[in-house]
């Protein structure tokens, strides 16, 4: 296979034809952002057809402002890496422009605990309620605080540049990576492009968790394994490179460092059977991956078994559930309630018929280039690089994540996964397209060959746009999409001035790790923003939950309360006003015979004023705050 | 650029971050400029400096000194943290640029850092400035969209946020503190109860405060509570002064 490594003299011409066209496309995609920017503002006051239209066509045309130089045959190879990275900044800018004051994000609000617990404690493993793994790996929470420290910036503001960072760094890799794998940089650019299109890639890549650290630090430490088994540059000063990338991954997640460890494990198993095939480049590939991968494997396991232990399967296991689920359903086992496809959690709000119809067409399109991409893989033997077999081979789990969403359960492993598995498609995508130039190359006239090619690219150009919203409307609610005014149990929605207000009144009012009773938005905020630890499970059986269904101030909710140490009940009112949204007011269980979709009854939230060993502390009107006197 | 001007680069920045970082009295504009260069830039360029790593490409470059830098800022802020004097806000700064300038610093260490084989790129294209004037305008426009979507989002929250009281036990229960944040414009004056059930369903108020508190502030008081009255025992109302019915109604119910 060609190494790409340094790209071939062009005239100065279309070097500056070039770099207009850069700066052009930096333009186009600046006016969409003010575009999604100023709808976004509108937005949050009143979600009309005016608002929803000119987001999603703004959101198209950042897309589409990179595509033309992206997949152009006359970019250089610098103005294609330029525009990569502009690619890549424009993206992370439309999850900034969401939510451009705080984080608000599940995810993000447990790593928003992390950091105040290192900011006060300056140490690690402050526990965190929200999730009970993040302590174990504290890589993003240090880094947050190391430049906090450094910067004097907020919490928030530092977070957006490590992400921020991070995300350049992430579609820079991934296209150097593809770029020497497929040994042309104008199909790494589409395999970049069709990485762009998984579920997750706009809003949870980008946002304020460890992963969004960890994929790029993955990617840049395999950039460092490439770059060596192709000779390009000193084995052991790329490993020691690739050991700090390692050290800064093994620290930040868990999942992503084992997909980098299989990886790397993959290589050096694919390499060493090609080897014994007395393949002299395969046995090449092997002498110079062996230490990448056995600085991996070593990080990983000296961090799983030292530090993480059983606090990585304990999260790990949600999300087997997933799988668990799906075989119930396959084998008629499956007794929970079933999922509504493009609903919401309740199946409250529902996706409108255009949306269903471009998320069908983005799952059969991914399909159809997974499975040509395959073939095409199988066909050319110069693709064979081990690392190419090992990609396609993870790429085959992209159908497995597709069948996982039709249960509930599955639909969060199906999302996880998908950062991982679109690696595959990617590398498809560009395999498909190489097979369709060596085709066109064979069998046309030059001019027919360059029609031909305009026709491929334009038909991959929108197939890209419909797979990028498809997969926006298959990992998003409807309602999550946009900000917009407040809604019941609704992740980023829920979290509204009332909600913050509170939040700030119990940071300066309430001890840290106080234990609290509340719902899940409001548990998420407290937890977050005034370092109180919100009780969730359950009590000899009966669910955290029960204190807010009950009509009245039961023994039960004395037992509850009284066990699991609660001193104040933060009670939602309009949690008997709006019916919710996801999974419920309370995701982690509710009691027996009551429907989760449903509101609550008035007078099981004003039984509380009703209760004399309770005094009502706190009080905006919407939120309100009861101290527990006696449990 | 040659590898001594890199070093001396990123010994300058890093000096110069630790400077303005703990002198007293800089502004913190200055601070933050400083502080990301030498957070995003200086550590991983100090690395690659320092291995000698011969890379010339601008796309492995960049993925090498951005990634070298957060990987450090991670490992930096977990070792720091794990040591008894832990990640503070004087440990973390020194101690990522004392490392940068250890890193640049060995580059030059065994050999000439001019024969190293880290270079920047060269660049080769003519400088053309509509096209540097059309980045500053992507620039300009998409820094604006960033502004609109902030002031617009805090708006909103201004716009939406609720007034808020609060009556908080003080002095082992002798007294309460409360507070009043008023968001109402037709509401500027508040009555504040205390009272105390008189018999099963009945309430007898022992004080009452009137407050002032314009729209957009907060105002808090303290309380003392009568001898026999204890704060568990109080509860506390607030009305608004003139008005019929109570906003707010804080303790038993009405």
């Amino acid at each position: 296979m060609t190494t790409v490594l340094s790209s071939p003299a062009r005239p100065a011409s279309t070097t500056t034809s070039s770099s207009v066209r850069v700066a052009l496309a930096a333009f186009v995609a600046a006016l969409a952002l003010l575009v999604i920017a100023v709808a976004n503002s509108f937005a949050r006051n009143q979600n009309t057809a005016v608002t929803t239209t000119a987001f999603y066509v703004a959101v198209v045309l950042v897309l589409v402002a990179f595509m033309p130089g992206l997949l152009s045959r006359t970019t250089p190879a610098r103005q294609r890496t330029a525009l990569v990275v502009l690619f890549s900044a424009a993206m992370y800018l439309i999850k900034v422009l969401y939510e451009p004051s705080r984080f608000a994000l599940h995810d993000e609000l447990a790593q928003t605990r992390g950091v105040r617990n290192l900011l006060s404690s300056h140490h690690l493993f402050g526990a965190n309620p929200i999730v009970r793994a993040y302590p174990y790996f504290p890589g993003l929470n240090s880094a947050t605080t190391v430049m906090m420290h450094t910067t004097h910036l907020s919490q928030f503001w530092s977070g957006v540049v490590v992400i921020g960072t991070a995300r350049l760094i992430g579609g820079l890799a991934l296209y150097e990576v593809l770029r020497r794998l497929v040994g042309h940089d104008r199909l790494a650019a589409a395999g970049v492009l069709l990485y762009a299109t998984n579920p997750n890639f706009l809003y949870f890549d980008a946002a304020y968790s460890y992963e969004s650290l960890a994929i790029p630090l993955a990617l840049g430490a395999l950039l460092c394994a490439v770059l060596a088994s192709k000779s390009a540059v000193g084995l052991w000063r790329c490993v020691a490179v690739a050991a700090v990338l390692t050290a800064g991954l093994v620290l930040t997640h868990h999942v992503t460092a084992y997909w980098l460890a299989a990886v790397l494990v993959g290589w050096m198993l694919v390499a060493a059977v090609q080897a014994m095939r007395h393949s002299s480049d395969a046995r090449a590939s092997l002498k110079r991956v062996w230490p990448f991968a056995l600085i991996v494997v070593v990080g990983v396991l000296a961090w799983q078994l030292g530090v993480a232990r059983s606090h990585t399967a304990s999260e790990i296991d949600p999300a087997l559930a997933g799988a668990r689920a799906l075989i119930d359903k396959l084998t008629g086992r499956s007794s929970g309630p079933q999922k509504q496809l493009f609903a919401s959690g309740t199946g409250q709000i529902a996706n409108p018929l255009w949306a269903q119809a471009v998320a069908l067409a983005a799952v059969a399109l991914s399909l159809i280039i997974l499975v040509l991409g395959l073939w095409a893989v199988v066909r050319r033997v110069s693709w064979r690089h081990p690392l190419v077999i090992v990609l396609s081979v993870l790429s085959i789990l992209l159908p497995v994540t597709l069948a996982l969403r039709v249960t509930q359960e599955g639909t969060e492993t199906s999302n996880r996964a998908s950062e991982f598995v679109y690696f595959g498609l990617a590398l498809a995508g560009a395999a498909v397209l190489a097979s369709k130039r060596r085709q066109d190359r064979a069998a046309h006239e030059r001019k027919d060959r360059a029609d031909r090619g305009k026709t491929v690219l334009t038909a991959f150009g929108v197939a890209v746009v419909v797979m990028f919203i498809g997969g926006f409307v298959i990992g998003w609610a409807p309602y999550e999409r946009q900000p917009g005014p407040y809604l019941g149990a609704a992740e980023l929605r829920s979290v509204d001035p009332p909600s913050m207000q509170a939040a700030r009144w119990a940071a300066g009012h309430i001890p840290a790790r106080t234990f609290i009773a509340a719902d899940l938005s409001n548990g998420l905020l407290m937890a977050a923003y005034a370092t109180l630890n919100p009780q969730n499970g359950s009590v000899n059986g009966r669910a955290v939950s029960t204190l807010f269904y009950s009509t009245t101030y039961s023994d039960v909710d004395r037992q509850i309360v009284s066990a699991d140490k609660i001193r104040y009940i933060v009670v939602d009112t309009r949690m008997s006003e709006v019916p919710p949204q996801s999974k419920g007011y309370f995701a982690f269980g509710v009691p027996p015979g009551v429907d989760p979709a449903e509101k609550l009854l008035k007078r099981s939230l004003s039984k509380f004023d009703r209760t004399s060993s309770l005094q009502r502390v706190y009080d905006n009107g919407i939120i309100r705050i009861y101290s527990v006197t006696t449990p | 650029m040659t590898a001594r001007s890199l070093v001396t680069f990123c010994v300058a920045v890093a000096a110069a971050g630790l400077i303005v970082g703990l002198v007293p009295g800089v502004p913190d504009a200055l601070v933050a400029v400083v502080g990301v260069v030498v957070v995003l830039l200086v550590p991983g360029l100090a690395l690659l400096l320092a291995l000698r790593t011969p890379v010339r490409e601008p796309g492995p470059l960049i993925v090498f000194v951005l990634g070298g830098s957060l990987a450090l800022l991670v490992v930096v802020g977990v070792v720091l943290a794990a040591l008894p004097w832990g990640l503070t806000a004087t440990t973390a700064p020194v101690t990522l640029e004392v490392l940068a300038i250890v890193l640049a610093g060995s580059a030059l260490l065994g050999g000439s850092p001019a024969e190293t084989i880290v270079s920047w790129p060269p660049i080769r294209a003519r400088r053309s400035w509509p096209v540097a004037a059309l980045f500053a305008l992507a620039l300009a426009v998409a820094g604006a969209a960033v502004v609109i979507a902030h002031v617009a989002a805090d708006r909103t929250d201004a716009v939406n946020e609720v007034s808020q009281f609060s009556a908080v036990p003080v002095n082992g229960g002798a007294g309460l503190r409360i507070m009043i944040e008023n968001h109402q414009p037709d509401a500027t004056s508040f009555r504040v109860e205390v009272s105390v059930a008189s018999s099963q369903d009945t309430r007898q108020v022992i004080l009452a405060r009137r407050l002032r508190v314009p729209d957009g502030h907060r105002t808090a008081v303290r309380i003392a509570l009568p001898d026999h009255v204890s704060a568990s025992s109080a509860r506390s109302s607030l009305f608004v002064a003139g008005h019929v019915k109570p906003i707010r109604v804080v303790g038993a119910a009405p």
